[in-house]
Parts: structure tokens; C-alpha cells; sequence
């Protein structure tokens, strides 16, 4: 009498293209949103206020995937993928970026403030060095707290919020080989 | 429900979830996941732990209907 039994079978197909659509709705709100801020920004020299509302969105986003995939734990298993595949471990390459971050910033603000604000050869020289050691002093830090240390930090509880998931075993199942 | 064929086809080749998970090419924690019966792969992945471990579908993946 199978007849008003309910499969249990989903539609895989259906629910897998249904997460690809999402997926691609993701990137087109993303791509929307910062090409609104870019456009009402240096297009329509609009103040930051206008352009409030895209980076909420923007920034929202990213930190709600963040925080999804550390308490999914799917965070260190994409950082173990991607150290397996690449010659570069993601650690050193988030150092290599914050330095480069750093250093890239810190010339700009030094070059900016030299061409727009000093007289003489000797004096852009001068303000070059000081803008620039002084960007260099706030920037460096700051990208490699959010880089490397924030990375660290994510990896680290995603670590724990797999174990823990993987720990719910009650045959004591972990990565042995017995 | 658990896959205890899986782990123990894995166990019969002395192999770690990480060792098995990198000769398949996924991570170690979609393996831990699978052998809790906390995800389902797909066929693919179902296949290329087969090859992995020498096993067939059947052997590692085969439910009798309840």
C-alpha cells in the first residue's frame, strides 16, 4: 500500500540550479552595488553618504558569507584545498598582500601629498618621506591585523566549529587511521 | 546515517580521512562528513572514492530500501 507514501527523493537537479541562480544573483547584487557606489562616487561626485547604502550591502554580505563559512566550517576546508593546489600557502600570501597593500598606500598618500601640497624640490622630498613613513606606519599594521591575524582567527574556529561537528560521532571517528 | 563500509574500505588501506581525501582531491572535512552521514556526495564524488579505495558503489554505498 505504497500508494500515499511520500518519496523522499528531492529533485537534486532542481535544487542544485536553483543554488547556482542564487549564486549568480549573489555576484550580480555585488557587481549592481559597486558600480552604483563607483558611479554616484566619481561620477556624480556625490558625498559618502549617498553611497551609504551600497557599502552597508556590500559589506553586510561579505561578513555574513565570513561568518557562514566559519560556522559551517567550510572556511578551513577551502584554506586546506587551496594550500594543497598552490605553491603559496593562503598565510603567505595574505602577507605578501598586506605588505604589498601597506606599500602601495603608503606611496600614493606620499606622492598625493607632495605633488598637491609642497613648494620645491627639497620640500615634496620632505613631505613624501613623512606622509608616506606615516601611511606606511598605520597601513602596514592594519592590513596585516585584517589579513593575516583575521584570517588566522577564522581558520581557527572554523577548525573547531568542523571538530565539533565531526566530534558528534559516538564511535570516536576522527582523522586515525584505526 | 553513518557509512561505516566507507570508513572501514579507508581503514583496510591504511589511509587517514586526509589521506583519502587528498587521493580523491576534496577536503578532509567532506570525508569526516560523509563517514557521519552528515553530507551526500554526489556520484562523482561517490566514484572517486571508489577508484581511491578499489571498492565498487555497492560496496561502500549500497542501503537496502527501508
Amino acid at each position: 500500500m505504497g500508494f500515499f507514501k511520500k518519496s523522499q527523493v528531492k529533485d537534486e537537479w532542481v535544487i542544485n540550479t536553483r543554488n547556482k541562480i542564487y549564486a549568480e544573483v549573489y555576484v550580480l547584487v555585488v557587481v549592481l552595488c559597486s558600480i552604483s557606489a563607483i558611479v554616484k562616487y566619481f561620477v556624480y561626485d556625490l558625498n559618502m553618504e549617498h553611497v551609504l547604502t551600497e557599502l552597508i550591502i556590500l559589506i553586510t554580505v561579505g561578513i555574513y558569507y565570513l561568518y557562514r563559512s566559519i560556522r559551517l566550517g567550510i572556511f578551513s576546508a577551502e584554506v586546506e584545498l587551496h594550500d594543497r593546489k598552490n605553491k603559496w600557502s593562503m598565510q603567505k600570501k595574505n602577507l605578501f598582500m598586506s605588505v604589498g597593500l601597506g606599500i602601495g598606500i603608503a606611496l600614493f598618500m606620499g606622492i598625493n601629498s607632495s605633488v598637491r601640497y609642497a613648494d620645491g624640490v627639497q620640500q615634496s622630498i620632505y613631505y613624501f618621506l613623512i606622509t608616506g613613513f606615516g601611511s606606511l606606519m598605520i597601513y602596514l599594521p592594519f592590513f596585516v591585523v585584517i589579513l593575516v591575524a583575521g584570517n588566522e582567527m577564522a581558520k581557527r574556529n572554523s577548525d573547531r566549529a568542523m571538530n565539533k561537528m565531526l566530534d558528534n560521532d559516538e564511535f570516536g571517528d576522527d582523522d586515525e587511521k584505526h | 546515517m553513518k557509512n561505516i563500509k566507507l570508513k572501514m574500505a579507508r581503514v583496510e588501506h591504511d589511509l587517514s580521512q586526509a589521506e583519502l581525501a587528498e587521493l580523491v582531491g576534496v577536503s578532509r572535512q567532506t570525508i569526516g562528513l560523509i563517514e557521519l552521514g552528515k553530507y551526500n556526495p554526489t556520484l562523482n564524488l561517490c566514484l572517486a572514492i571508489c577508484h581511491a579505495l578499489g571498492k565498487t558503489l555497492d560496496d561502500l554505498f549500497w542501503v537496502d530500501p527501508e
